[in-house]
């Protein structure tokens, strides 16, 4: 009987740790095609997108792009890739916007939106969940 | 010293400021470098005993919070902001617009791991967890945040100052420490003197002087966090004797900040503890001190991403020595004025994007809470009292 209760476990266990690597290869990271690095850490991607660090290591200036807070896309990207609530990173914003100490991400309408203003910007990053196909746009790795 | 003295930091940045906007609007070659931001909430207050923001027994519309700022980042180390804030909150608020902030930032070092960056000019103080977004609704755990921490009657001597500031962070792993520091002074007006010196009595406040230090140290991108404050606030009160005596007074206040997350709930406590040090000023030659207590636990749950609910006990003892208030009959104030204990529930419902409706109910035991300004007759200052508020906010 406990073996029948471990095998269970294990099998929800799996569905649930595939179930999140669909989500997570879903969200794509993409930068513009300028970028010289292979893939971000959680951490570095958390830093850049709750706007605390604003430069890339080489000092090139970040410029980030969000899709609205209820976009489906930007609620799923801060859930599975940056492991955060969206309520966390606006807090974030907000307090660097309201206290005049930082800026708050460039918010665009749509994925579409999102890939030509990345293609178009240097040292500019955000987030999609569909396929590219720009040259300009290279996808990122979260690791 | 002696040019910052003559040139208040606040006031000369307001005038730099301006300057550059002006230059900003006509020379930013791309939209991004010159953003506004601005928000708005309406209030509305029902209490059944004494004053809140306005004749509230009446059911008040005087809480009232408009800002309007902008920001403008002509390199990616120097960031130059301001906002202007006209606020109403019965006579507890200052006339007209003011300068909420104007501050030049400057970031020495901006890396992953540290970052340290400089800050001069009219500045939010960092005080605690809330302290510098408190009149922006939205961001607020519930439309009025724990008067055991965020007094509004003493709102003035700490939400903003005109200051040099050290700011900066450093990560390990999955922790980030965040670190401020700042010296500058408070800038009181004629209204906002009067917290400290009778309103029956000529005076003025001089030579105040502050210092802050806070840390939040933040687990797992914000999971958990942990607050430090150390706030003082050293200050000359020049007055003729009567219910007070010139003399000195020094505060010096601590806090202790908590937070944790976990799925959808929110457990938030602080702590703060204020010891004020009269030289003088209660009876000449001889130094008192008070000391207060006040601490909050909070609990929120959040629904949904557009709902959220929070329960609250609030407790605020003026004197920790005396925590029935018998020494405030001596100032003509009713006992109940040294103490308030407040049990808040309610809802915050972000019904659109930039959108919020908040309301709560509150359940005094004590007046501590109140603006002496608007209970100004101590016979009429009741214990027990309820508050109900409903507000709507926005923000861009």
């Amino acid at each position: 009987m406990l073996n029948v209760t471990i095998w269970v476990r294990f099998l929800i266990t799996v569905c649930l740790l595939s179930a999140s690597n669909l989500y997570a290869e879903n969200q794509r990271v993409i930068v513009n095609a300028g970028f010289g690095g292979d893939d971000l850490t959680r951490n570095t991607a958390r830093a850049i997108f709750s706007m605390r660090v604003k430069r890339w290591e080489d000092g090139a200036a970040i410029t980030v792009f969000v899709l609205p807070d209820t976009h489906p896309t930007h609620r799923l990207f801060t859930r599975e890739t940056l492991a955060l609530f969206p309520h966390q990173l606006r807090r974030s914003w907000d307090r660097y916007v309201y206290s005049g100490i930082g800026t708050a991400p460039i918010e665009v309408e749509s994925e579409e939106d999102m890939i030509a203003r990345v293609a178009t910007t240097p040292g500019s990053i955000g987030y999609i969940s569909m396929e590219v196909l720009n040259e300009d746009v290279r996808t990122l790795p979260v690791r | 010293m002696k040019m910052f003295e003559r040139y208040p930091f606040g006031k000369l940045a307001g005038v730099l400021l301006s300057g550059l906007l002006v230059c900003a609007s006509a020379f930013a070659q791309q939209p991004e470098e010159l953003r506004w931001h601005g928000f708005f909430s309406q209030g509305v207050i029902h209490t059944d005993e004494n004053s809140f923001f306005g004749d509230s027994t009446d059911t008040s519309f005087d809480f009232r919070d408009v800002g309007l700022g902008l920001s403008w980042q002509p390199h990616d180390r120097l960031l130059f902001s301001a906002q202007g804030l006209y606020r109403d909150a019965g006579k507890t608020s200052p006339n007209g617009v003011n300068v909420d902030y104007a501050l030049v930032n400057y970031s020495l070092i901006n890396r992953l791991d540290f970052g340290l960056g400089l800050r001069a000019g009219r500045v939010k103080n960092p005080f605690a967890f809330y302290n510098e977004t408190r009149d922006v609704a939205a961001t607020r755990p519930s439309v009025i945040l724990p008067v055991s921490i965020y007094a509004p009657a003493f709102r003035d001597i700490f939400h903003s100052s005109d200051s040099v500031m050290l700011s900066g962070y450093k990560e390990a792993g999955d922790w980030l420490i965040n670190f401020d520091f700042l010296r500058g002074e408070v800038p009181f007006d004629t209204r906002s003197e009067r917290l400290l010196i009778p309103v029956s009595q000529p005076g003025s406040i001089e030579d105040n002087k502050l210092w802050v230090a806070r840390s939040i140290v933040e687990y797992d991108g914000g999971r958990i966090r942990f607050g430090l404050t150390y706030f003082t606030f050293d200050s000359r009160l020049d007055t003729t004797p009567g219910l007070i005596f010139p003399g000195d007074l020094d505060v010096d206040t601590y806090i202790l900040s908590f937070e944790y997350n976990w799925e959808s709930l929110q457990f938030t406590s602080e702590y703060m503890r204020i010891d004020s040090i009269y030289q003088d000023v209660f009876v000449p030659g001889l130094e008192s001190k008070r000391e207060s207590e006040s601490y909050y636990l909070q609990l929120g749950y959040r629904v949904n991403e557009k709902l959220r609910m929070f329960g609250r006990y609030d407790v605020y003892y003026a004197n920790r020595k005396d925590k029935s208030g018998n020494g405030q009959l001596v100032f003509g104030r009713p006992k109940s004025d040294g103490f308030s204990k407040d049990i808040v529930v309610g809802a915050q419902y972000h019904f659109a994007d930039n959108w919020m409706l908040a309301g709560e109910v509150h359940h005094f035991k004590g007046s501590a809470s109140l603006g002496v300004i608007e209970n100004p007759d101590a016979s009429n200052v009741k214990e027990d009292w309820n508050l109900y508020t409903l507000q709507l906010s926005y923000k861009f």
